[in-house]
């Protein structure tokens, strides 16, 4: 059997769709799971313990539910729970970013645990206020020390975002499938959907091995 | 509440059919997986270049792709090309098996990575052979080190096989859904089906982590 390129050119526009669909998925997926991720993990820093641990579990169960589960359950349960429908987009965002919030959350918790004691003495003895010592000193080294783990983060949720095929959505994987089904040649399009993955999420994997490598090299010399 | 005993005990059977289903192919992933990435991560090692871009090549393409998108081409695209159909629980065990063992390899090299020179240097100095320096010392230190990453590895397996039941390979995922079509009441059985896999996976993270202890040298256990 040859692989017939014209083949792929024909599908392209249904690609190029689900393309966009994907990404749309993705970002709101991570961006939701940032922004919980983020309010998760302070949370987990806070003094009282029972609020501590509540985070610090919430974090570990929402890491151990399967993408599938959570996506099933949001299309199926939640317009039953909150009483109005959602496009299974929005629904597979919410549940995607919902899971991501428990990684996002320990990539957080661990980016502002590395930041060295004596900076937090140093800036208190300095006597800046609290939120300026976040702002200026914390965070901003927190960050640094998180964007190789982001990254990595970031092509899971791509990765898992063609799990919304499940419930229907026509992502780019679903897309090339379903055009793949139409004839049955199912070659060209999922190779073709094959290559597009590996041609986005691979550059990015390289990105954060590179930043990862030279964080290591920047704490070994200190 | 008497209707949900009622449907828990009618329904009961099927879903620990599927949990098994979920099980075996968690035992083929995990086994086959930890068992060929160890040939994989020493020959991702080797000085013949065209022998380690092909292993690497192999590696980063399953690492960077979506496992659906494997299964799909797995299943849909390879028979085109060698003409031999398979069945969907063979597609999936084979995909699993591949997929796993390019993150299983990712995990071991980084293990006999972190594995110090001196410990090679050592074993050398001794009159250890090339061979057996590093099964009885690189390679039992790197397994140790690696554990927790395992540990992290196994947990995303045993998630990864809800994706199986998109090809209607009758797991836990694929029963649930069966059901909850069935009887229309999806809040119930998602709901337990996502408290089966919370538990299972915090009894792969504790195995793995008491093996952690129990290999760890020294007062530290």
């Amino acid at each position: 059997m040859n692989f017939d390129v014209s083949l792929l050119f024909g599908i392209l526009p249904e690609l190029a769709r689900g393309l966009l669909t994907t990404l749309f998925v993705t970002t709101i997926a991570f961006t939701l799971a940032s922004l919980a991720g983020l309010a998760l993990a302070l949370c987990s820093r806070s003094k009282v313990g029972m609020l501590q641990r509540t985070t610090l579990m919430i974090g570990s169960v929402a890491r151990s539910i399967p993408e599938l589960v959570a996506i099933f359950w949001t299309y199926y349960c939640l317009p039953n729970v909150v009483g109005l429908q959602l496009s299974g987009e929005v629904c597979g965002a919410l549940a995607l970013g919902a899971i991501g919030a428990g990684y996002m959350s320990e990539i957080v918790r661990g980016g502002i645990m590395a930041v060295p004691t004596g900076d937090w003495e140093a800036a208190t003895a300095l006597a800046l206020p609290r939120w300026r010592i976040w702002m200026r000193i914390v965070l901003p080294q927190a960050l640094s020390r998180m964007r190789p783990a982001i990254l990595n983060y970031f092509t899971d949720v791509m990765k898992n975002s063609t799990l919304l095929a499940g419930i229907g959505v026509a992502d780019v994987a679903y897309a090339a499938y379903l055009s793949g089904a139409q004839d049955f040649r199912y070659l060209e399009p999922l190779t073709g959907v094959a290559i597009l993955f590996f041609l986005v999420v691979f550059p990015l994997s390289q990105l954060s091995r590179r930043l990862s490598a030279a964080e290591a090299i920047v704490t070994r010399s200190l | 509440m008497e209707d949900l005993a009622a449907r828990a005990l009618k329904y009961g059977p099927a879903l620990l059919n599927g949990t098994l289903v979920t099980l075996s192919y968690f035992v083929v992933g995990s086994v086959g997986s930890l068992l060929l990435a160890l040939p994989l991560a020493l020959g991702l090692r080797t000085r013949r270049r065209p022998i380690r871009y092909l292993l690497l090549a192999y590696v980063e393409f399953f690492r960077n792709t979506p496992l659906l998108v494997q299964l799909f081409w797995l299943h849909y695209a390879l028979p085109m090309i060698t003409g031999i159909a398979t069945t969907a629980p063979e597609t999936a065990a084979l995909a699993l098996v591949l997929v796993m063992t390019a993150y299983m390899a990712e995990v071991y090299r980084a293990g006999i990575g972190s594995v110090s020179q001196g410990q090679l240097e050592a074993a050398q100095s001794l009159g250890l052979s090339g061979r057996h320096s590093w099964a009885l010392l690189v390679l039992p230190q790197a397994f140790r080190i690696a554990l927790p990453a395992i540990g992290t590895l196994l947990v995303a397996l045993l998630k990864a096989t809800t994706v199986l039941s998109i090809l209607s390979v009758p797991e836990l995922m694929r029963v649930t859904t069966r059901i909850s079509n069935y009887t229309a009441r999806p809040a119930e059985f998602y709901t337990m089906t996502a408290v089966v896999y919370v538990l299972l996976g915090i009894i792969v993270s504790r195995c793995i982590h008491s093996l952690e202890r129990y290999l760890t040298p020294g007062p530290c256990k």
